[in-house]
């Protein structure tokens, strides 16, 4: 039920940017005196945890609480918007190192998501994605660690 | 010179700009507009950011010209939503993939979208039932093709406009600084500018053989001589021109031939 009200006052957050304490108890809407505190408490639990910022003085703004992307997630998106591309271009987008994005194509060829066209090296091999309509938008997982390496063979 | 990207003056316009659009409450307009001429450095900007941030990307084809569904399947697969192939159903696919992501969507070659008022129309739609901020990226006649009298509709959706314009003088300073570790004085960076004519591309080959030059000379600055001797191996326009008179196609030869 508290979720439910959470995800409730979330929305309403989001579709109004700007707001205070009762634009959010007309947009929800409240009638009673104990929900609208309720509403105080809860921005205070999403102002914690950064879903909220405060203006001013009872006035808040919504902002999206962004997660930063991993760095394989950023090599695999520098692959999916190349589509043809060397392991240069990925380290210049990504700004992985080139042992890194080294390790990772190649476990991505190994799984067919990509192929080796021609040329070798860090500016020469040239690599493409092999079917770039369904190439999955999640990037997909590689574990670089020994013990998961061993537990595979 | 290093591989990596430098976050130039126009890079963190168009930051700042997609910062904004997402900033922005859903009940106001977001379509957001990026022109500028060839080689300021868009596609870089924009491969930079979608790899680096969580976003939706489209480049406009040709083709979307002739037909609106191909243009609403591609921004579906780019959801990675299949396309059922009956437009009406399509359309509102898409509106729901949008609204569940609520991620910006980038348009590139966005000119090709703004020549056909359907297309346009479509895009806005999206963004007026998704509400999701929807970013174009075109050339530099595109802000002259939104300012029809038809597309007032548009136009005055979008609230965030960034201009890429040619390499500043601290650009280029940044640019050899970080790339190539070598101080480069405002006045050579000032000449640089002009030789280049602010052009990423022509600054990248202009750096690398500065290199290269301070290099064979130990040096840890560039300095005018070397900037004036890697500038000799730029492509100047007086061989543009010889280029176009050597395919001079109209001989008098040619002329008898046809009669």
């Amino acid at each position: 039920m508290r979720n439910g009200f959470t995800e409730k006052l979330r929305q309403s957050a989001i579709e109004l940017g700007e707001f205070s304490v009762n634009d959010l108890a007309h947009k929800i809407p409240v009638y009673t005196y104990k929900d609208k505190h309720k509403i105080i408490r809860v921005l205070g639990v999403l102002k914690r945890q950064g879903e909220i910022a405060s203006i001013r003085m009872g006035h808040y703004r919504y902002q999206e609480k962004k997660k930063p992307l991993s760095q394989q997630a950023k090599i695999w998106r520098a692959i999916r918007i190349k589509e043809y591309f060397t392991r240069r271009d990925i380290v210049k987008l990504s700004g992985a190192s080139d042992v890194y994005v080294r390790r990772y194509l190649n476990f991505l060829k190994g799984e067919g998501f990509i192929e080796h066209i021609s040329g070798w090296g860090y500016k020469d091999a040239l690599y493409r994605l092999t079917d770039p309509a369904t190439a999955p938008l999640e990037k997909p997982l590689f574990n670089s660690n020994r013990k998961a390496k061993q537990e595979r063979r | 010179m290093k591989d990596k990207i430098i976050m130039t003056d126009n890079m963190g316009d168009f930051e700042g700009m997609v910062e904004n659009l997402t900033l922005k409450p859903e009940r106001q307009d977001r379509i957001g507009l990026v022109y500028g001429r060839w080689g300021s450095g868009k596609t870089t900007t924009m491969e930079w950011h979608y790899a680096n941030n969580s976003c939706f990307y489209v480049r406009a084809m040709a083709a979307w010209s002739r037909s609106v569904t191909m243009m609403v399947e591609d921004i579906l697969r780019s959801y990675r939503v299949e396309a059922r192939g009956r437009f009406k159903q399509d359309i509102r696919e898409l509106v729901r993939a949008a609204k569940k992501q609520r991620l910006p969507l980038f348009i590139d070659e966005a000119d090709r979208v703004v020549r056909k008022s359907l297309l346009i129309e479509t895009v806005r739609d999206i963004h007026d039932l998704a509400k999701i901020p929807i970013i174009l990226i075109g050339q530099e006649n595109i802000i002259n093709l939104l300012q029809r009298r038809d597309l007032g509709q548009v136009f005055s959706r979008i609230t965030e406009i960034v201009e890429f314009r040619e390499l500043s003088a601290q650009d280029i300073q940044r640019i050899a600084k970080e790339l190539c570790d070598l101080e480069c004085d405002l006045k050579v960076a000032s000449f640089i500018k002009t030789i280049t004519l602010g052009d990423f591309r022509l600054a990248n080959a202009l750096f690398t053989r500065a290199e290269n030059l301070c290099g064979l000379n130990k040096l840890s600055e560039i300095t005018i001589t070397i900037a004036k001797e890697a500038a000799s191996a730029l492509p100047g326009p007086n061989e543009d021109r010889k280029g176009i008179e050597r395919k001079d196609f109209v001989t008098n030869e040619n002329l008898s031939a046809t009669g």
